[in-house]
């Protein structure tokens, strides 16, 4: 290691020491690096926006590209100055012409991609389970699959009925649709359950991970600076 | 002192009073003068005499009645310039009410108005009057009187009495004063008339409301609760004194000192004794499309992770790209978080520290897309228009006349890449790769394959897309277990088993950490509970 990398090294074992000291209680310590962590980040992600978007992809293109090129690149510059005038009341209505034009395009980026990525897709796969002579053509295990769809589609509908929040048709008695959607209700809070138990255990995983990620490395700098000492 | 609102503008009065003294408009007798609403009247008789009034047939007529009649028509035939309150003599009455008949027989131009009937005249005694008139005029006196102690309301004479005794009971009793003729305008010396104000127009006293609030004792004692926290919050409160080690503090060393004794356990020994996970399909799969692909095969990456979950992925996807970068894979790495450009280098760099992999010829970094979903799909669409240069701002692309870099050569849309990996760990950053991405992935005419690397945390998201049909991702590895079960496939001596061993550890510690701290959150009240049960047994 290089002095560079013994600097990097030591600054990292004193940090992740001082964010350990959280077990002790809330302290002096422990916000400092909560805030030099804040600050860092922050710092860095203006550099990137600054050399890795506004400078090239904003400014460069008006002064290099061709006269086509650079009338419409003062476009993105026209739009993204609209936006400061948010800074002030009297002229934030100004502002709603970017606002309108960010708003409208992530929306349509985000619903669309929700839709054809996520919802007709998993509605077809879930209903292609039940598809029992095609998925002999592929698979030999069609029993199985089969027992997979039907306890997704129990799970589906139940969690869809535990959040089903109706009203008594007279004065607080149950219809007998009611009482269904009510034991429905109830398997589908089993399913909830283990989603968040499944949930709960991805994430402990990840935080373990994470800690033998950091202890490893205090062991390790020990074991460097020990031997750096000790040769 | 008592004092009569006027009825026009509604501001008090002295009660003696004739006219306001602010917009001086003429009292009317009947309201101000309470020595005649002690003068009653019989009801009928003046409508009778005026001729407007209703006019019984005399064979219901009572005899006492008829007297009362032959005695007021008597004075009805004085002439009317005896009297001095109309001051005209009664030939002069207008033309337009010659011709004005009443019920009776008598018109208006002929029967000249009666004298009135003044209360200083009094009811003559010596009148034969029947018992019950004259029990209803003592019983009228006495009501009088009673509302002449509330001052402001007007007497209404016979209004308001019970008519339902039917014809037994004796004829009401209205009050006649000599205020109740027409003193003015055309219809002057008429008695009876209406008068032109609304009865609910009448000045009345206002009705008098006890200021006093009546509280019961429950509420008394919320006050004087709410008073006493209100008062409590003015006063200075010492702050409570910290306990320096409090039982939460205890528990919470004792868990992470027990947890990092599990986990530094098989780092400091070394002993490498947990087994790698047999097999995992989702790693199978990635190393089966690693496998297949051509020999320097074009792979995009997206590193779209934060750096505190960097230990997870780093390690997780070590293994995957020892395989990749084995086959000749050039690399294109790309971020939609400021921090991943960094991330990105961060990694390439450790995967090999002795043969560092060259920027520019063995991978390229295109840095950071702005935007989210947005970018991203906009680079999916078009790669080259929305990233045109490479981190270290050289031109990413080849263009006519100008050769790219090798990573990137042949590129011009993303479904010329062969494979594209995504390492992530946050479950929306996955959903939308997954959304924008999928729908070209899936379509059969595209080769590319979509593998994913997540984070444990995220396998419940993403898994579904992996296991549907069709398949947007089309290789998984998931967290550790996924990274080891990938070193295991290809026999990669890159996977550190003793990060391996901490976390097996570190796992079962915790799960029985959280069993033993679930059964004492249930089993130490129902302890405590039976103890004092027994106590209460004793004593």
């Amino acid at each position: 290691m290089n002095l560079a990398d013994w600097i990097g090294a030591f600054l990292g074992f004193v940090l992740t020491l001082l964010v350990f000291s959280y077990l002790i209680g809330d302290n002096p310590l422990f916000r400092i690096t909560l805030h030099m962590f804040i600050g860092v980040s922050a710092g860095f992600a203006a550099v990137v926006v600054i050399y890795n978007i506004i400078l090239p992809r904003l400014f460069v293109p008006i002064f290099i590209n061709n006269r086509s090129e650079q009338i419409l690149s003062l476009f993105p510059l026209i739009l993204a100055g609209l936006l400061f005038s948010k800074i002030s009341p009297r002229f934030a209505f100004i502002g709603n012409l970017p606002m309108s034009y960010l708003v409208g395009v992530s929306a349509a980026a985000a619903i669309g991609g929700a839709v054809t990525g996520t919802l007709i897709p998993q509605v077809l796969a879930s209903m292609n389970l039940f598809a029992v002579q095609s998925n002999q053509a592929f698979d030999a295990n069609v029993g199985l699959r089969l027992v997979n769809g039907i306890i997704i589609l129990i799970g589906t509908v139940a969690t869809l009925a535990y959040f089903q929040f109706g009203i008594f048709s007279q004065a607080n008695e149950k219809t007998q649709f009611q009482t269904w959607i009510d034991g429905l209700g109830q398997i589908g809070q089993v399913f909830i359950a283990l989603t968040f138990g499944f949930l709960f255990a991805g994430i402990l995983s990840a935080a373990l991970t994470a800690l033998i990620g950091r202890v490893l490395f205090l062991v390790d700098f020990i074991r460097d600076l020990l031997g750096l000492f000790l040769g | 002192m008592e004092k009569i609102y006027c009825p026009s503008c509604g501001k008090p009065n002295p009660i003696d009073n004739k006219f306001c003294d602010f917009c001086l408009t003429q009292f009317h007798p009947q309201e101000g003068d309470s020595a005649d609403s002690e003068a009653p009247s019989v009801p009928g008789i003046g409508d009778n005499q005026n001729g407007l009034g209703g006019h019984e047939s005399d064979s219901n007529v009572p005899d006492w009645l008829s007297e009362l009649q032959q005695s007021n028509e008597m004075e009805d035939e004085k002439p009317l310039d005896s009297d001095p309150e109309l001051g005209q003599p009664a030939n002069a009455i207008s033309d337009w009410m010659t011709g004005v008949s009443g019920d009776g027989e008598a018109t208006v131009g002929e029967v000249s108005p009666a004298a009135p009937f003044l209360p200083d005249q009094g009811i003559d005694e010596s009148q034969d009057i029947p018992h019950w008139l004259n029990d209803a005029l003592i019983e009228e006196e006495a009501q009088d009187s009673v509302e002449d102690e509330r001052p402001g309301e007007v007497p209404l004479g016979g209004e308001g009495r019970d008519v339902s005794q039917g014809d037994s009971s004796p004829p009401k009793i209205s009050e006649e004063t000599p205020g109740d003729r027409e003193n003015a305008g055309p219809l002057a010396g008429l008695r009876g008339v209406l008068s032109a104000e609304a009865g609910a127009a009448r000045v009345r006293k206002p009705r008098t409301y006890s200021a006093k609030l009546k509280v019961s004792t429950s509420q008394r004692a919320h006050i004087d609760l709410l008073n006493s926290l209100l008062e409590d919050e003015g006063q200075p409160q010492p702050l409570p004194q910290r306990r320096s080690i409090s039982q939460q503090h205890v528990l919470r060393l004792g868990i992470a000192l027990v947890l990092l004794l599990a986990i530094l356990w098989p780092i400091v020994i070394a002993s490498q004794e947990m087994p790698f996970p047999d097999y995992d399909e989702g790693s199978a799969e990635v190393n089966r499309l690693i496998s297949q692909l051509p020999e320097n095969a074009r792979v995009l990456v997206g590193f779209d992770f934060e750096p505190g979950l960097a230990a997870e992925l780093d390690t997780a996807a070590a293994p995957v790209f020892d395989h990749l970068l084995s086959e000749g894979a050039l690399l294109t790495l790309i971020s939609t978080s400021p921090s991943g450009p960094l991330l990105a280098e961060r990694f390439i760099r450790s995967i090999k520290p002795d043969q560092e992999l060259i920027s520019g010829l063995e991978y390229v970094n295109l840095g950071y897309i702005p935007g989210g979903a947005v970018g991203l799909l906009s680079f999916i669409e078009n790669p080259q228009g929305t990233i045109p240069f490479t981190i270290d701002g050289l031109s990413a692309w080849e263009t006519e006349g100008r050769n790219g870099l090798p990573a990137t050569t042949g590129i011009s849309q993303i479904t010329d890449y062969s494979m594209v990996i995504l390492l992530v760990d946050d479950p929306d950053t996955a959903r939308t790769w997954i959304e924008q991405l999928g729908p070209t992935i899936t379509n059969p005419q595209v080769l590319t394959s979509f593998v994913l690397i997540t984070s444990a945390q995220l396998e419940p998201v993403v898994r579904p897309y992996y296991e549907s049909s069709p398949q947007p991702v089309n290789g998984l590895v998931v967290g550790l277990r996924g990274g080891a079960a990938y070193a295991r496939i290809i026999g990669s001596d890159e996977f550190p088993g003793k990060f391996w061993d901490a976390f097996g550890m570190g796992t079962f510690v915790a799960a029985l950490l959280i069993l033993v701290g679930g059964l004492g959150y249930y089993v130490i009240p129902e302890l405590s509970r039976t103890a004092r049960g027994q106590e209460k047994v004793k004593r």
